[in-house]
């Protein structure tokens, strides 16, 4: 059983804490004075130390590198949990050596999870929201030597880890769901905002990529306005960082999904394949699933393809439709994405089909994921701008999205 | 309903950024949400619990820490709340209503760019609401608060409220 030890001065919340570890079965002990905490520490040699920042005389930091200092905890995982949660105060606690940082209020299920995916990865890694996976780095000020050759023990694969080539993101290693068709009016936008949705209403961290050249319509559907796009990181060619994605998000605040639209006005410039590699790492590491709209085919949506965990392509039941779907799994299975990772979704399905869905799968060589019904009151969703997945969750057409979304790896 | 390792009941914790300061602290909302305790007119200055201060140039860095403090509420330039909701006033049909708009908005107060949506009714004038509003201090949500001086440093808060007596200059981002 983990041994844990808890350090905060609110002894509510120390009392409240303790009982959410003891039930997920993890033994605690508690200290409420910040500077008893490191003997008492060294003396029950934790598993895991879960520490607050704001403590009076000593703060967590200090707290933290002093453990960090002594041979005797120097090898104890530690989360810091705080009322601070600014992205400085992440930095910071990180920076002073914790393996991961909690702001609160945090529920059971967040610090359970984020409890055992430390346990899991230990020391000598860092484990961020969305349970992502890194190893300290070298620059931190953790004695602890990092290791990129020893595969973290539980927790998600680190971003690049096994990048062959050491400058981005492995195929498939990112929790992103890419949806795509390479034929306009199979309605993709819709499918993958909806997929967006459903997975926000289960709580999810969600952002959404709109990949688009020409006017993206992932805004519309939301009825958001957006001044910022992925247009505006074109200027800084290759040379990306984290900030600049992120200042670059709108959030929808109802369902609370962030979105990185695409420019109104249709372009020929697109983000180049560094570029987006960078940007769907820097959105993976902050966000559980990550979801692109790539309805078109160019390099950001190609890198995209090839980094997303899950591909839905979107078709309907017309000839041309099935076509260019057969076409562009020729193609993803060229480019090297493999089938395992591909789900077709039939849209707009009617009762009575151009092609019927036998014939299809047929035609594709492989079954369709799921079958999204043509509904009606899609159009009155987008004009209030709640899509239906979260208006009309019992709806036919929600519950398609449903079934597609289990069929995924996310 | 899950279980959530909070701040003390009754309080809600809040960042409280004056033009040199950082003060993170709690405040006691029995009586009165926080909002309404900013926009009280009889009351100068604002009781925090728990106060932790840092430099608003090193924000991270704790300086001093003390069991109670108060906050000239005029100097304030905005405070940041981590939800939404801990920034809506009792009376929440303002901001709150099924047919209300997220507005985007920057508003510059006191040295720190806000960026975010005021929540309204379609029908009301947003600048004019800004411009006119009796209330002191005014929610913007989903809010990101840039000190301008050091871009670096971003706060951000499902809910930010802005002193209306120290804004610079606002405008609206729709077109």
């Amino acid at each position: 059983m983990p041994r844990i030890l808890l350090v905060d001065d609110d002894i509510n919340l120390l009392q409240m804490v303790k009982l959410m570890l003891e039930r997920a079965g993890h033994e605690v002990e508690t200290s409420s004075n910040a500077a008893e905490s490191i003997e008492h520490a060294a003396r029950m040699n934790p598993d895991l130390a879960i520490i607050d920042v704001m403590m009076p005389g000593i703060s967590g930091y200090d707290v933290v590198r002093k453990l960090r200092a002594d041979p005797r905890t120097a090898r104890i995982p530690i989360i810091i949990l705080t009322a601070r949660s600014q992205p400085m105060d992440k930095h910071m606690a990180l920076d002073a050596g914790a393996n991961a940082f909690l702001s609160k209020p945090v529920t059971s299920q967040e610090l359970v999870e984020r409890v055992e995916a430390v346990l899991r990865a230990g020391v000598n890694y860092r484990v961020h929201t969305g349970l992502l996976t890194e190893p300290v780095p070298p620059s931190g000020s953790s004695p602890v030597p990092p290791s990129r050759t020893t595969p973290p023990p539980g927790g998600r694969r680190p971003i690049g880890a096994d990048d062959q080539a050491g400058n981005g993101p492995a195929p498939g290693s990112l929790p992103v769901v890419t949806v795509a068709s390479l034929r306009g009016g199979t309605g993709s936008t819709t499918v993958a905002v909806n997929l967006a949705f459903l997975l926000a209403t289960r709580g999810r961290r969600v952002c959404m990529a709109d990949l688009s050249t020409t006017s993206g319509h992932v805004t519309l559907h939301v009825r958001q306005v957006a001044q910022h796009h992925w247009g505006h990181l074109l200027p800084a060619g290759d040379a990306l960082d984290g900030d600049m994605v992120t200042r670059l998000l709108v959030r929808h605040a109802p369902s609370g999904i962030a979105m990185l639209p695409a420019p109104l006005l249709p372009t020929t410039a697109t983000l180049s394949k560094t570029a987006t590699g960078t940007v769907l790492a820097e959105l993976s590491r902050t966000f559980n699933h990550v979801i692109v709209d790539a309805p078109n085919l160019d390099d950001a949506t190609t890198t995209a393809l090839l980094l997303s965990r899950t591909v839905v392509i979107v078709m309907s039941d017309d000839p041309p439709s099935v076509q260019s779907t057969v076409q562009f799994l020729t193609l993803l299975q060229n480019m090297g994405v493999e089938a395992g990772r591909v789900r077709v979704a039939l849209n707009h399905a009617r009762p009575v089909h151009d092609i019927p869905p036998e014939i299809i799968q047929k035609a594709i060589k492989r079954p369709l994921s799921a079958q999204i019904p043509f509904d009606a009151n899609q159009i009155n969703a987008m004009r209030r701008g709640v899509p239906l997945a979260a208006a009309d969750p019992d709806s036919a057409f929600s519950q398609a999205i449903q079934h597609l979304a289990r069929t995924m790896t996310l | 309903m899950q279980s959530q390792a909070t701040v003390r009941k009754g309080y809600v914790a809040g960042e409280f950024l004056t033009r040199t300061w950082r003060v993170s602290g709690e405040v006691e909302i029995q009586g009165q949400p926080l909002l309404d305790q900013l926009n009280d007119h009889l009351a100068l200055f604002l009781q925090v619990e728990r106060m932790f201060i840092s430099p608003l140039s090193d924000p991270a860095q704790l300086a001093g820490n003390y069991p109670t403090g108060n906050i000239r509420k005029d100097n304030l330039a905005v405070v940041a709340l981590k939800q939404m909701q801990a920034g809506l006033p009792h009376r929440q049909g303002q901001y709150m209503g099924r047919d209300h708009v997220d507005r985007p908005v920057v508003i510059v107060v006191y040295g720190i760019e806000v960026r975010g949506a005021i929540r309204l009714h379609p029908s009301v004038n947003v600048s004019h609401f800004v411009r006119t509003t009796p209330e002191h201090f005014i929610p913007v949500f989903d809010a990101t608060a840039t000190i301008i001086a050091h871009p670096e440093i971003v706060f951000t808060g499902g809910a930010i409220l802005l002193n209306r007596g120290q804004i610079e200059w606002f405008c609206l981002q729709e077109e």
